[in-house]
């Protein structure tokens, strides 16, 4: 089955349910267009929002199945060994050991100093350029990587174009701990 | 007659809002006031739910840890003299947190699976104690 490459071929219910969804998606990505990226990304979460709505909405009357949620209910495991760790305090009994922050400092300056550096800073500046252009940062953030600049070192990188202050405020979660 | 009951919903961190809109959809259906506060920090979350004079706070948690994160909005609403405030968590919340979570004063968790009736039963049964003269007591 699998060394054939296109099993389905010809089967007429297959081959006209693929024109249809292609025929729809194409209706629902002209008129996307046509709202603009604004309009349609409100759209397209206001769509989403409402199919989750509708889908739970559907669950709670028990008209859509779903397994381990409205049916087939397992019971909570009480005893699982991860979870009891999670449990402690952590703050007076930490499940990992301090030492390693240290340590993984240590690491990180390891890799910082085997670097090639020339190569790093290189790296970084066409990471900056690309995103101070708005071209797609995508590239110049995967050379990044293979340059070895860390991820504190990338998110500074394009904090540095627009400031912290912006980058955070659309940014979000990770870019506050860097931050 | 009553105002409706007034609830801030925040979460722990911005994105995968899926739950949090379904959550506050079905709020708003039941006839609840929802003030969508979106991601915010315990502090701030603390201060809009004073100023909104909210009658309780729903808290999205997912991605952090459920204890520090109740523990700071519980320590920020004590000093803002606000801790009668209801507090109900949702989201990815481990089992064996359950406890330590009811201990620091939340009144309901509702892990995946939940129904929203039964958010709304719980918000509606542990609204914020109104001072005498103020809002009629539930009919």
């Amino acid at each position: 089955m699998t060394a054939v490459a296109d099993p389905l071929g010809g089967s007429w219910c297959i081959e006209h349910l693929t024109d249809e969804v292609e025929k729809r998606a194409w209706q629902v990505y002209e008129e996307l267009e046509r709202l603009g990226p604004e309009r349609a990304w409100r759209e397209m979460s206001a769509q989403g929002h409402e199919a989750a709505y509708q889908r739970q909405l559907a669950i709670e009357r028990g008209e859509r199945v779903v397994v381990g949620v409205n049916r087939f209910m397992t019971p909570p495991e009480e005893d699982d060994p991860v979870l009891e760790l999670l449990a402690r305090d952590t703050r007076r009994d930490p499940p990992f050991d301090p030492a390693w922050r240290e340590k993984q400092i240590k690491r990180l300056m390891q890799v910082k100093q085997g670097r090639d550096e020339a190569q790093a800073q290189a790296a970084r500046r066409r990471l900056q350029e690309a995103y101070r252009e708005r071209a797609n940062i995508l590239p110049p953030t995967i050379e990044a990587v293979k340059a070895y600049l860390s991820i504190g070192e990338i998110c500074g990188a394009l904090a540095e174009v627009e400031g912290w202050e912006a980058l955070r405020k659309r940014g979000g979660f990770l870019l506050r701990l860097y931050g | 007659m009553d105002h409706p009951l007034r609830v801030l919903l925040v979460s722990d961190t911005p994105g995968h809002t899926a739950g949090y809109h379904v959550v506050a959809r079905g709020l708003r259906d039941a006839g609840l006031e929802v003030i969508a506060g979106g991601y915010m920090e315990p502090p701030a979350a603390a201060e809009a739910a004073v100023q909104e004079d909210v009658d309780c706070i729903g808290y999205r948690i997912m991605d952090r840890d459920p204890l520090a994160l109740v523990s700071s909005l519980m320590e920020h609403l004590g000093r803002l003299g606000a801790r009668d405030i209801p507090v109900v968590v949702g989201g990815i919340i481990p089992r064996p947190l359950h406890a330590a979570l009811y201990r620091l004063g939340v009144v309901g968790i509702f892990p995946p699976g939940s129904r929203l009736a039964d958010i709304v039963e719980c918000i509606r049964g542990h609204r914020r104690p109104r001072p005498v003269g103020g809002t009629s007591p539930v009919g």
